[in-house]
């Protein structure tokens, strides 16, 4: 059975969640921001939405960054008893959907530091929904491992 | 009287610590999931702060005195209001509204002591009252024009229902707050009266691009609101809808740089395009062309304006059209003003047309040219003097 709205585990902008039940965990309106998704097969698993590629020297929430909010999460899947040598990760966003700034686009930044993050703690990078110019929200299931993308005026895709 | 606007940020992260601590107050009370959407701090004329108590039909207030004085607000819709009754954890009787009262204290009590904490004195609170009229609870400061008002918006449960709940320090003892609590010296110091002149620049320019679009529509237009915010750059998004919003982003640079996003909900753009190009709803590239027109009117009605004041120059960029979700392009915004900075500077301006057609307008200037700009400011300036477009 799918479960309910009412169980839906919400992720805001610099946020993250980790849980080892069944409910979905979500997080929406992702423009150059990231969301990467990591679990186990026992259905561990957590979603980071973050916004920066790195974090400065001190940092008050590791969750705005793609380099500190990964180790966060595999530390807090760990604790929660998910296996890390079993870990497998998911990303989507970094989306370019304005013309802004001066050099790479940050989202274009935020997709190679969540793959170069991931590499360098050996968790291999499984699927992808990333660039482009298009707003995305996403929702995860743990259990299944399935990563669900929504955008406006499109079919959802499955990871 | 001079402030540093870097110690704001320090009573917004005690607020949203706070507001984390009331939603999960609130989560225990009703067993449901509570969020906080967002914590900001509005900067806004006093004759205008009742304007940010829409859609309100149940509200509870409370008073606080003692390292600071001031009134608490906590707002409910009918419908948000009945579901969080029919969801409270134990009382037998649970349809009255009385209940209400025992989250208001909570959510009271979590903002507050974080203050007292930081002030090294107490707080204590009185006991809650119903309000039926919320606008009118506003406390009357006829010695201040403007106020700092903490607004935290609480989502309830899976569907669309959930609570704002808005704290008023008394102005006049906040700033002094505020100023002991800044660095002389500090480059993100400024003069309260400088910045008010700024706001009141800032609602003339929104006045000016409500005019342009009656004009070009022949839709009666109205200023809703017209603040500025101080909101964490990760709550930034959070400020509109998830839903699908169409229309367009500026960056602009100059005196001051920044960006500019002029939204309508999907349905309020093809009004508005049908209005400004009439009989052509299928044509696609048209519509288009008359949203952007409109983001280009906006756009040179606030940036003009704030350039003129100061007479110096600040341009922008051709319009960047979005259709898409209005989270996602203000997250994009955010990201990128969150390279530099960790609070935003908003201008968060609503613009009616007709009924109920709504625009949503942003300014995010940057946080080290607002603060040159404000302080190139005359403080006595005749903002309806400024030539506009």
């Amino acid at each position: 059975m799918l479960p309910t709205a009412d169980e839906r585990i919400r992720v805001g902008v610099a946020d993250m969640a980790v849980t080892d039940e069944s409910r979905p965990l979500v997080t929406s309106g992702l423009g150059s921001c990231v969301a990467v998704v990591i679990h186990d097969e026992r259905g561990v698993g957590g979603l980071l939405h973050a916004m920066l590629p790195e974090a400065p020297e001190t940092v008050d929430n590791p969750a705005k960054y793609v380099d500190s909010g990964i180790s966060q999460m595999v530390t807090e899947l760990t604790r929660l008893g998910g296996d890390p040598n079993a870990f497998v990760a998911k990303v989507a966003g970094g989306s370019s959907m304005l013309d802004l700034g001066n050099g790479a686009p940050v989202g274009e930044k935020n997709a190679a530091a969540t793959t170069a993050v991931l590499e360098a703690v050996d968790i291999d990078l499984v699927a992808e929904d990333t660039g482009g110019n298009a707003g995305r929200s996403v929702s995860f299931h743990p259990a299944t491992g399935t990563m669900t993308i929504q955008r406006v005026n499109a079919d959802p895709i499955e990871l | 009287m001079r402030v540093d606007l870097a110690s704001l940020g320090t009573f917004n992260r005690i607020g949203t610590a706070g507001a984390a601590r009331a939603a999960d107050a609130l989560a225990t009370l009703t067993d449901v999931d509570t969020y906080v959407e967002t914590t900001k701090i509005n900067f806004a004329p006093l004759d205008t702060i009742s304007a940010l108590f829409t859609d309100v039909e149940t509200a509870v207030g409370i008073e606080f005195e003692g390292a600071l004085d001031g009134h608490a607000l906590l707002v409910f819709d009918e419908p948000s209001a009945d579901y969080v009754l029919s969801h409270l954890v134990g009382p037998e009787s649970a349809s009255d509204p009385v209940y209400l009262h025992e989250v208001a204290i909570i959510m009271t009590s979590s903002f507050v002591d974080g203050w007292a904490e930081l002030l090294g004195e107490t707080i204590d609170i009185s006991t809650p009252t119903a309000v039926d009229e919320p606008p009118l609870h506003v406390p009357d400061h006829d010695l201040a024009d403007f106020s700092f008002v903490f607004q935290s918006d609480v989502h309830v449960g899976p569907e669309d229902h959930g609570c704002r709940f808005y704290l008023l320090p008394e102005p006049h003892r906040f700033l002094e707050v505020l100023q002991e609590a800044g660095e002389d010296g500090a480059e993100s110091v400024v003069n309260v009266r400088e910045l008010s002149t700024f706001i009141r620049l800032t609602a003339a320019g929104a006045e000016t691009v409500a005019e342009n679009l009656e004009s070009m529509t022949g839709m009666q237009t109205d200023v809703a609101v017209s603040h500025l915010d101080f909101v964490p750059i990760e709550d930034v998004p959070g400020v509109v809808p998830a839903d699908e919003f169409v229309g367009t982003v500026f960056q602009f640079s100059g005196a001051m740089d920044g960006y500019l996003a002029v939204l309508f909900e999907e349905s309020a753009a093809n009004t508005v395009a049908d209005a400004l190009v009439p009989g052509t709803p299928e044509d696609e590239a048209l519509r288009r062309s008359a949203i952007e027109e409109i983001g280009n009117i906006t756009a040179s009605g606030f940036i003009d304006g704030w350039a003129n004041a100061l007479d110096t120059t600040i341009d922008h960029s051709v319009p960047d059209f979005i259709d898409d979700m209005g989270r996602a392009v203000l997250d994009s915004i955010a990201v990128q003003l969150g390279l530099d900075q960790e609070f935003a500077y908003v201008f968060d301006v609503t613009v009616t047309a007709g009924d109920p057609l709504t625009c949503r307008v942003f300014a995010f200037p940057d946080a080290e040219g607002f603060r040159t700009v404000v302080s190139g400011l005359d403080e006595d300036l005749d903002v309806s003097s400024v030539e506009r477009v």
